[in-house]
């Protein structure tokens, strides 16, 4: 009897463990999501491939662009983040495709696809070991989106397991410019972001 | 129930038979079942290299290499620029120009660099016939006639202090060897 009791007790605390374990079960996304490094302004974050720090974080109401002599002016619904600083791979080569502004409520917004490819954007340089490069990430997002905004980057959005550098912006929402202008250079820096602070 | 002592010892061992099959059949289930991604590991990771010296001739992937330039030049923006010229003679070009070619710059303390896309002002400027040439792979072979040699080339930026530099050339189907060329000491 006392042999019959305690088997299905076991029984009971199996069933028990299995179904904690079934509820408990992280997702597949957060067993393989990227490895964060996390850090602030004008601080060099290192993840495993590459370093990152940023130096700048600028918010205004309209974006103008002025390449070989022409402007364009960009209006949004929204505001322009225009995020300056400085990337270096650490052991090989590699390219930072993807750059993104993370709102304090957890949404996350893209770099702008809007702005010419004749302005050198984060994605379309190359890392090369120990030269560190100048970066410049552009987000169009909504006002609300700005105050306690990251900016997330990592070397493709689709590596599992790969490093993502989280940097926490120190734009409060309220120092919003009116107007930012990008010009781009012929010579390093290959940009140069007006009016200069 | 029967459990007479001839019976319980005949179940003892039949359960500890099969606590035995079990740690043999476990980790058998697991490597059948991670084959294929150990092979695919191995023929990615694991390399052999074979080491040529600047300007020697040497058999590899069909093909006879020969590095014929190998060369660090002050770059610009605080870089140094490594210019790698080589060239292989094959008996198929075609055939060759099918297969991907990995070109790949290494110093020391294992960093590695991949060839830029544009060279450098400095590489136009002292070497412009190696601006012509093509990068290693389909296109070198393509524009070259059967008993030429193909002629390539591959640029590097790196930081001015980066030592012990490696060249290392591969093409997949010679894997898992691949050409590898120390840096010539001035």
């Amino acid at each position: 009897m006392m042999h019959m009791l305690q088997s299905a007790l076991a029984l009971l605390f199996a069933a028990a463990v299995l179904y904690g374990m079934q509820h408990t079960r992280p997702l597949y996304s957060d067993i393989t999501s990227p490895i964060v490094s996390s850090g602030g302004m004008n601080k060099r974050v290192e993840a495993r491939a590459f370093a990152l720090s940023l130096d700048s974080a600028r918010v205004a109401r309209v974006l103008n662009v002025e390449t070989f002599g022409k402007s364009k002016t960009y209006t949004s619904s929204g505001v322009w983040g225009v995020v300056e600083g400085e990337a270096e791979a650490k052991f090989e080569t590699l390219g930072l495709t993807s750059g993104e502004w993370l709102s304090r409520t957890g949404v996350r917004y893209v770099l702008t696809d809007r702005v010419p490819a004749t302005i050198e954007m984060m994605p379309g340089d190359v890392y090369q070991p120990g030269l560190p490069r100048r970066v410049l990430l552009m987000f169009e997002v909504p006002e609300d989106a700005v105050a306690g905004g990251t900016v997330v980057v990592a070397r493709t959005k689709l590596l599992p397991l790969d490093d993502e550098i989280r940097i926490a912006t120190n734009v409060s929402g309220k120092d919003i410019e009116p107007a930012i202008t990008i010009r781009r250079n012929e010579e390093r820096p290959p940009w140069t972001v007006l009016p200069q602070r | 129930m029967d459990s007479s002592p001839a019976k319980v010892t005949s179940t003892r061992r039949g359960y500890w038979l099969s606590m035995m099959a079990l740690v043999v059949a476990l980790p058998a289930a697991l490597a059948a079942q991670t084959w294929g991604s150990i092979k695919d590991w191995h023929s990615q990771h694991v390399r052999q290299p074979i080491s040529v010296s600047l300007g020697q001739p040497i058999d590899y992937a069909g093909a006879s290499w020969t590095v014929t330039r190998f060369t660090r030049l002050a770059g610009s923006a605080g870089s140094a620029v490594v210019l790698a010229e080589f060239e292989a003679l094959a008996a198929d070009p075609e055939a060759l120009g099918s297969v991907p070619c990995e070109v790949r710059l290494s110093d020391g303390s294992g960093r590695e660099w991949r060839p830029t896309q544009f060279a450098d002002p400095v590489v136009r400027k002292q070497y412009p016939e190696a601006e012509q040439r093509s990068l290693c792979g389909g296109m070198a072979f393509a524009a070259t006639e059967p008993g030429k040699p193909a002629r390539m080339a591959a640029s590097f930026s790196i930081p001015p202090a980066a030592s012990g530099l490696t060249l290392s050339i591969a093409l997949y189907s010679g894997l898992p060897s691949y050409l590898s060329v120390s840096e010539p000491r001035t």
